[in-house]
C-alpha cells in the first residue's frame, strides 16, 4: 500500500466527522484567543516587515500594517486548529509540528506585509498582484500543505508497519 | 515479502522515493493551474465581477424571501437594521471564486482518474457556491441583529470556516471516490524482491 492510499484509508465518514469537531472546537477557542491576544502576533509580523522595508528605503506605516496584517494572520489559527484536532499524533511530534508550521507561516506572513507596502510605495501593479497571489496562496493553502507534510505524513512514516 | 530484511528496506526506500516524487509532481501542478486559473480572473476582471453580482442576487433573493429590508446597487448592499443603516458590500473574496479555484487545483493536480476528477469537481464546486451564500446570509443576519459579533462571525467564517470546508471537501473526495491504483502505473520499485 503506498502512502497515497494509506493517506486514504484513514479517512472513514465518523473519522472526518471526528476530525470536524475538534477542528471547530478548537479554531473557536483559538479564535476567541486571537481576538483578545492577536494584536501581539499582527504587532509582531508589522515589526518584521520593517528592517525588510528599510532595506529598500521605505518605512512601515504601523497603523495600516495593523489593519492589514489583522486580516493575513488567520492561517496560525487555521494551521494550529488542524494541528489539535489530528489526533493519534503524539503530543510531542504536535508541538514540534506546530512550532515550525508557526516559525514558516510567520515568515510568509511577514513577507506579505513587507511585499504590500512595497507594491504600494513602488506603485506597482504587478508586484501587488504576486503579493495578493501570495497572500491567497498562504491564507487558503499554505495551512493545508504545513499540516499534510508535518502532521499527515510523518504520521504515516510513524505507523509504517514495514 | 517477509523474505529478507534487506529487500522489504530497498522496497520501502523505493517506495517513499515514489510518493515524494508523487507529491513535488502534485505541488508543481498544483501551482500551475491556480497561477494560471489566477492570472486568467486578472486578465479578465469581468469574469470577478460577474460573480460579484450573482452572488448579490442570491443573497437579495433569499432576503427578500425571509422579509428583510435593504435596498441594493450592483453588489453593495444597504440594510434597514433597528440600530441604523448598515452597509454591506460582496468584494471578489465574498464570492467564493478563490477557495474554487484552489479546490480545482487540488483535485485537478492530485493523482486520480478523470472520472474521478469530474466527479470531485461536480460535487465541490457546487458545494462551496452554497457553503459561501449560506456564509452571506449567516453575516447579513448578524449585521441585522448583533451588529457586535460581525466582525468576529465574518473573520471566522470568511478563512478559518472557508479552509476547513474545502479540507472537507477534499478528504470526502479522496477517501469516498477517488479508488487508488492511479499511482500505481508509475513504478515506483524495480526491486526484483517484489515480484
Amino acid at each position: 500500500m503506498g502512502d497515497w492510499e494509506r493517506i486514504r484509508s484513514r479517512y472513514s465518514i465518523g473519522a472526518i466527522l471526528l476530525f470536524l469537531l475538534r477542528f471547530i472546537a478548537a479554531s473557536a477557542l483559538l479564535y476567541l484567543l486571537y481576538r483578545k491576544l492577536g494584536s501581539y502576533y499582527v504587532q509582531l509580523l508589522s515589526h518584521g516587515a520593517e528592517p525588510l522595508l528599510s532595506i529598500f528605503g521605505h518605512s512601515i506605516d504601523i497603523d495600516r500594517a495593523l489593519l492589514v496584517t489583522e486580516d493575513i494572520s488567520l492561517n496560525t489559527i487555521v494551521f494550529l486548529s488542524l494541528v489539535i484536532a489530528s489526533a493519534g499524533t503524539p503530543a510531542l511530534a504536535r508541538l514540534r509540528s506546530a512550532l515550525s508550521g508557526l516559525a514558516i507561516l510567520t515568515a510568509a506572513n511577514i513577507l506579505v506585509v513587507f511585499l504590500m507596502f512595497l507594491s504600494v510605495y513602488e506603485k506597482s501593479e504587478r508586484l501587488w498582484t504576486g503579493t495578493e497571489f501570495m497572500n491567497l496562496t498562504i491564507n487558503f493553502f499554505l495551512p493545508i500543505l504545513l499540516w499534510f507534510m508535518l502532521i499527515q505524513v510523518k504520521s504515516i512514516r510513524r505507523t509504517d508497519p514495514s | 515479502m517477509g523474505q529478507g530484511k534487506k529487500p522489504e528496506g530497498k522496497k520501502r526506500v523505493a517506495s517513499r522515493d515514489g510518493f515524494r516524487r508523487e507529491f513535488i509532481q502534485f505541488l508543481v501542478l498544483f501551482f500551475a493551474l491556480w497561477l494560471f486559473s489566477y492570472l486568467l480572473t486578472k486578465r479578465y476582471p469581468g469574469f470577478i465581477v460577474s460573480a460579484q453580482l450573482l452572488v448579490a442576487r442570491e443573497v437579495e433573493f433569499i432576503l427578500n424571501l425571509i422579509g428583510y429590508k435593504f435596498s441594493v446597487t450592483g453588489s453593495s448592499f444597504l440594510f434597514e437594521t433597528a440600530h441604523g443603516g448598515e452597509n454591506l458590500v460582496v468584494i471578489a473574496e465574498c464570492t467564493g471564486i478563490y477557495t474554487s479555484i484552489i479546490y480545482f487545483s487540488i483535485v485537478g493536480a492530485y493523482p486520480a482518474r478523470a472520472g474521478e476528477k469530474i466527479v470531485g469537481l461536480l460535487m465541490g464546486i457546487p458545494s462551496i457556491h452554497v457553503m459561501n451564500l449560506a456564509r452571506m446570509i449567516f453575516i447579513s443576519l448578524v449585521l441585522y441583529h448583533k451588529r457586535e459579533l460581525f466582525d468576529f462571525f465574518h473573520g471566522y467564517l470568511w478563512q478559518i470556516g472557508f479552509v476547513i470546508f474545502m479540507l472537507f471537501l477534499v478528504i470526502l473526495w479522496m477517501g469516498r471516490i477517488v479508488k487508488g491504483g492511479v499511482q500505481s502505473r508509475t513504478p515506483v520499485s524495480t526491486d526484483p524482491a517484489e515480484d
